[in-house]
């Protein structure tokens, strides 16, 4: 039981810091060069990928941090 | 162990909901996509409804991505608590896909674009500062500041007229461009600009 629950709480920290490692980067550009970035989600090809990764990113975060699918191995973190 | 199974069977009915709003936000953006392609288009590319599409998807992401450290769920009702991401996290998205393609645009004219909030890029100018004559200028009657004024107008509207800047404005009558070493050819009449073609020395 001990171990599901460190399991599940290992998947939701894992997607939370992937997430926010994420987000804090593109932050980051922004504040250094937004006349980087912008550009970029302007062009329409750049928005429609960016648009179409979120939707798949938050489908796969849904799929996995909410334990839909179960590791078939426990991971080596926890192991240790 | 009844307490726990049931936070346990509550916990697992909010998860398989978030899980169904992603795949149903999928779905309709690809079903958008698919029935209004055209319009679709244009929706996406018009700067203020693209970038909040693209906002609101960054918001779901984080809604997803951050559900499951929110403390204290447990004391909202589960139907209450779907009702409560469903509105906070998925219904941004989910209208404007909805919704987003049905509007023509036109109504977003006046807004100010979001890309340019954000750009560091110089925004072009509508206006010109330009020379005009105050009053009735006669022939050969040299220009001063008394008889000439600048104001700030559209130049598509006033073509041939000579634009003020620091080099010919009154000010500096050593400069070799300035106004004030200028008169006139033909007389000018009061309100009218001052063009190259009706004062000597020309410009250039």
């Amino acid at each position: 039981m001990e171990e599901i629950e460190e399991r599940k709480n290992f998947k939701r920290d894992f997607v939370g810091v992937s997430v926010a490692i994420q987000f804090g980067i593109l932050f980051i550009i922004y504040a250094a060069t937004p006349g980087y970035i912008i550009p970029f989600l302007n062009n329409p090809i750049g928005k429609t990928t960016a648009f179409i990764l979120l939707l798949w990113q938050a489908f796969g975060i849904a799929l996995y941090g909410y334990s839909a699918i179960e590791p078939k191995s426990t991971p080596k973190v926890l192991a240790m | 162990m009844n307490i726990n199974r049931s936070a346990k069977t509550r916990e697992k009915a909010i998860k398989s909901f978030i899980l169904k709003c992603t795949v149903i936000q999928f779905a309709i953006a690809v079903a958008t996509c698919a029935a209004l392609s055209n319009r679709f288009s244009e929706f996406f590319c018009n700067e203020n409804l693209g970038s909040a599409l693209l906002c609101s998807a960054i918001w779901s992401v984080i809604g997803t991505a951050f559900y499951p450290y929110i403390r204290g769920t447990n004391r909202i009702v589960p139907d209450a608590q779907k009702i409560l991401i469903l509105v906070i996290f998925y219904a941004p998205t989910l209208s404007i896909l909805t919704f987003g393609p049905m509007l023509d645009g036109k109504g977003f004219a006046n807004f100010p674009k979001i890309s340019e909030l954000f750009s560091d890029v110089p925004q072009l100018k509508t206006t010109e500062h330009m020379f005009f004559a105050r009053f009735p200028i006669a022939q050969g009657e040299a220009l001063t500041a008394k008889n000439t004024i600048v104001l700030a107008v559209d130049p598509t509207k006033h073509v041939g007229g000579i634009i003020a800047t620091k080099d010919n404005h009154f000010g500096d009558s050593k400069n070799k461009n300035s106004m004030l070493l200028r008169k006139s050819i033909y007389p000018i009449e009061a309100g009218s600009e001052i063009r190259d073609s009706d004062i000597e020395p020309h410009y250039q």
